[in-house]
């Protein structure tokens, strides 16, 4: 049997950097080029020498064939059957977009924001950041959509593609955080002005250094932009207090979430209630008690303000009614310290102090018994609901700093433009990948034809993706799980086990949205 | 079906080989752009990395001298240079007259061991051999297929053959892959158990 060629498997390929040692200058191109003579024959020669060569392998081939292989069958071109070229189509396309988990944030056109997510990543908006689509500048309040996606199934739910062609070759990411920031005007979309950048530092758990990629809408292709460097990457300092949003921003509540974060609310000076309820300070006028009115500074005694009719009656037995007649030159009212009334009285060089009490005619100590009462009923509506404020703040930052705590590394990337940014390593396929060669089959024993195979591995942030024409490909080194959607909406799910059979046909386990992404998440 | 980041990367080509086809000075970012890529698919040919550096400065003065006449079509221009590429690695081993070398990739072996059926845990020695003796052209697809991950289009693009007779090809290059390493495995158990007769035989002529 005649050997072509030699098949070697144990030699590793050199890196790019390797290989630009051994590359050639450009010049030295050029400058050999110059010394060989011009193309004159074309790609015909070329054709009809390979069509010779073809011809003899072929007369080989056909000789191999008899010789070693038995019944061999005729090529009949008209009988091929037309297998479905791989196809990847790169859209954004979420399964189900309300399990995106977007925040927003408002920002003040001319002013700079410092706004930090529920997971504990911050994202810096310089002032002027925005103008409208059409590039005419933007003034106001700006509406900042905010989502990021760091394991599989967040990126699964996210929708975006996660594939990536290279000079001809095919490959799948492995993502350190992938984010998605848009900005709104009243329901209009805003980009980024010329020469503004909005940094974010993304919260990962990866210290490598990955490569930055923009999903360009446009084409639908990732866009390779740059690689980190060493000081990209820095240990995550979550707890830092100026990490919390600047006064001055509001967080807008998510409805699903059904949080608040109330800016400012506790801090709002209230107006202090009076120190007695009127039954303590007033009294009903008794018309058989002796009683006066008295000239006094409203704003010294607010209590006693607005009130029409406001006389005093003696309180204190031990009071001379000598002391009450004649005329005195001044007279003084003061509150003491039980919470009622001194009036004083002068004149030459004598005084003469005694204790009193506000009194009302009937229907206006009604109508302030009925006002402190309503505004005391209120008073104790709004301190519930600034303690039910508290202890959601407290809940939404308790939430923070569990979410902080669970990030080492926080990695910081400047855009020039709104839309989904990724950092990623290309990877070209799993490793010891190995075909499922497998039907899958419902429990009725129909069959099923997925349109879009998702398979994930354990402790390797990549989601792979294939379409009906691909084969669907498991790693021998790590556990697997594999998933589609079915067309009612629910998954179906294939275990490493049910993959590791190799059995010629599967049937998946099926779970509705919650519990299939949950068993997914124990699976990553 | 074709991507739009083909397209796009085919009308940035364009541009460029349309200037380069005026001044030769403008060849330049495909060189830098195509040379790691077109390196690799070579060196996979090659034994020693100085040769395969040398082949693909062969392939890009070919292409460099030729771009005059280089004509803008729907093939992209990188598969062109493929193309120069599989002709100077075959003018190499000809000139040279020693048995070509193939340095294939762990993953293309399982890809195929897979498409085949065939166990990957075992040795890879069988499919090795057998991929050995398949003649140039239908090698030229399995290269191009499984360890260069080309599209059917690509390959068509570089082998000038036909989409549908590539997937037809490529059909019966695996249905034939599978029974010749069925037969390669019923042979060595065949020569395993022929061994395994002699030794019992020599041990019962012994012990008697």
């Amino acid at each position: 049997m005649k050997r072509y060629r030699r098949i070697e498997t144990e030699r590793a390929s050199l890196s790019d950097s390797e290989i630009a040692q051994l590359k050639p200058s450009f010049s030295t191109m050029t400058g050999r080029m110059k010394q060989m003579p011009a193309i004159t024959a074309g790609p015909p020669v070329r054709y009809i020498v390979t069509a010779v060569v073809g011809a003899a392998v072929v007369a080989v081939l056909v000789v191999f064939y008899y010789l070693f292989i038995a019944g061999g069958s005729h090529i009949n071109d008209d009988a091929t059957p037309q297998l479905a070229e791989d196809i990847t189509e790169r859209r954004i396309s979420p399964p189900d977009p309300a399990r995106i988990d977007y925040e927003y944030f408002r920002v003040t056109s001319g002013e700079r924001a410092v706004l930090t997510t529920k997971k504990g990543s911050r994202i810096m908006v310089p002032p002027g950041a925005f103008t409208w689509a059409d590039g005419t500048p933007f003034t106001g309040s700006a509406d900042l959509r905010f989502a990021e996606f760091h394991d599989v199934v967040e990126i699964f739910l996210s929708g975006v593609p996660m594939t990536y062609d290279s000079a001809g070759v095919n490959y799948t990411f492995q993502s350190a955080g992938m984010f998605d920031i848009m900005a709104f005007s009243s329901g209009n979309s805003l980009i980024l002005a010329d020469g503004k950048e909005i940094t974010i530092d993304i919260v990962s758990n990866d210290p490598d250094l990955y490569n930055l990629y923009y999903f360009d809408t446009v084409v639908n292709h990732w866009q390779y932009l740059s690689t980190e460097q060493p000081g990209d990457v820095v240990p995550y300092s979550g707890r830092d207090d100026t990490r919390r949003p600047e006064s001055g921003q509001r967080r807008i509540s998510s409805e699903a979430a059904g949080e608040l974060l109330a800016e400012g609310g506790l801090s709002q000076k209230q107006e202090p209630l009076p120190e007695a309820s009127p039954e303590k300070r007033f009294k009903r006028r008794d018309s058989r008690n002796f009683a006066f009115r008295i000239d006094f500074d409203e704003k010294s005694f607010p209590e006693l303000s607005g009130i029409s009719d406001l006389m005093f009656e003696i309180t204190d037995d031990s009071v001379e009614k000598k002391y009450l007649r004649g005329t005195w030159d001044s007279i003084a009212l003061d509150r003491d310290a039980e919470q009622g009334y001194r009036i004083s009285l002068f004149r030459l060089r004598s005084s003469y102090t005694f204790n009193a009490q506000p009194v009302l005619n009937a229907a206006e100590y009604d109508a302030v018994v009925e006002s402190y009462r309503n505004a005391a009923a209120q008073r104790e509506q709004e301190m519930a609901e600034r303690r039910s404020n508290a202890v959601a703040q407290r809940a939404v930052a308790q939430r923070m700093d569990a979410n902080m705590r669970n990030w080492a590394y926080s990695r910081s990337i400047s855009v020039v433009n709104l839309g989904t940014w990724n950092l990623d390593i290309p990877i070209p396929m799993p490793e010891n990948a190995t075909v499922i060669a497998a039907v899958f089959k419902d429990a009725k024993g129909k069959a099923i034809y997925p349109q879009s195979v998702f398979v994930a591995q354990k402790d390797v942030n990549i989601l792979w993706n294939y379409n009906p024409s691909q084969r669907v490909l498991y790693s021998q080194s790590r556990q697997n799980i594999m998933w589609f959607l079915m067309t009612d909406g629910n998954y179906a799910i294939i275990t490493d086990t049910m993959i590791r059979s190799r059995e010629k046909t599967l049937v998946p386990d099926i779970f509705d949205a919650d519990q299939a992404l949950a068993e997914i998440r124990k699976y990553i | 079906m074709e991507t739009n980041a083909r397209s796009i990367a085919q009308s940035c080509d364009a541009d460029l080989i349309i200037k380069a086809q005026a001044d030769i000075k403008h060849f330049e970012p495909l060189y830098d752009r195509y040379f790691n890529v077109v390196f690799r698919f070579v060196h996979q040919r090659m034994e020693s990395s100085d040769d395969a550096a040398d082949v693909t400065s062969d392939v890009f003065l070919k292409a460099m001298s030729g771009i005059v006449t280089y004509k803008i079509t729907a093939c992209p221009f990188v598969s062109w240079l493929f193309v120069i590429a599989r002709n100077e690695v075959a003018g190499f081993y000809r000139r040279k007259k020693t048995e070509q070398r193939y340095y294939a990739s762990q993953e293309g072996m399982e890809r195929i061991a897979g498409d085949i059926d065939y166990e990957v845990s075992q040795s890879y020695f069988p499919l090795k051999r057998i991929l050995e003796l398949l003649p140039a052209k239908d090698f030229e697809l399995i290269d191009l297929k499984y360890f260069n991950s080309k599209s059917i289009r690509e390959m068509s693009e570089i082998t000038g053959m036909n989409e549908n007779r590539i997937r037809v090809k490529l059909h019966r290059i695996r249905e034939r892959l599978g029974k010749m390493i069925m037969a390669r495995s019923g042979e060595l158990s065949s020569l395993m158990r022929v061994l395994a007769v002699i030794i019992v035989c020599n041990l019962i002529i012994s012990i008697s």
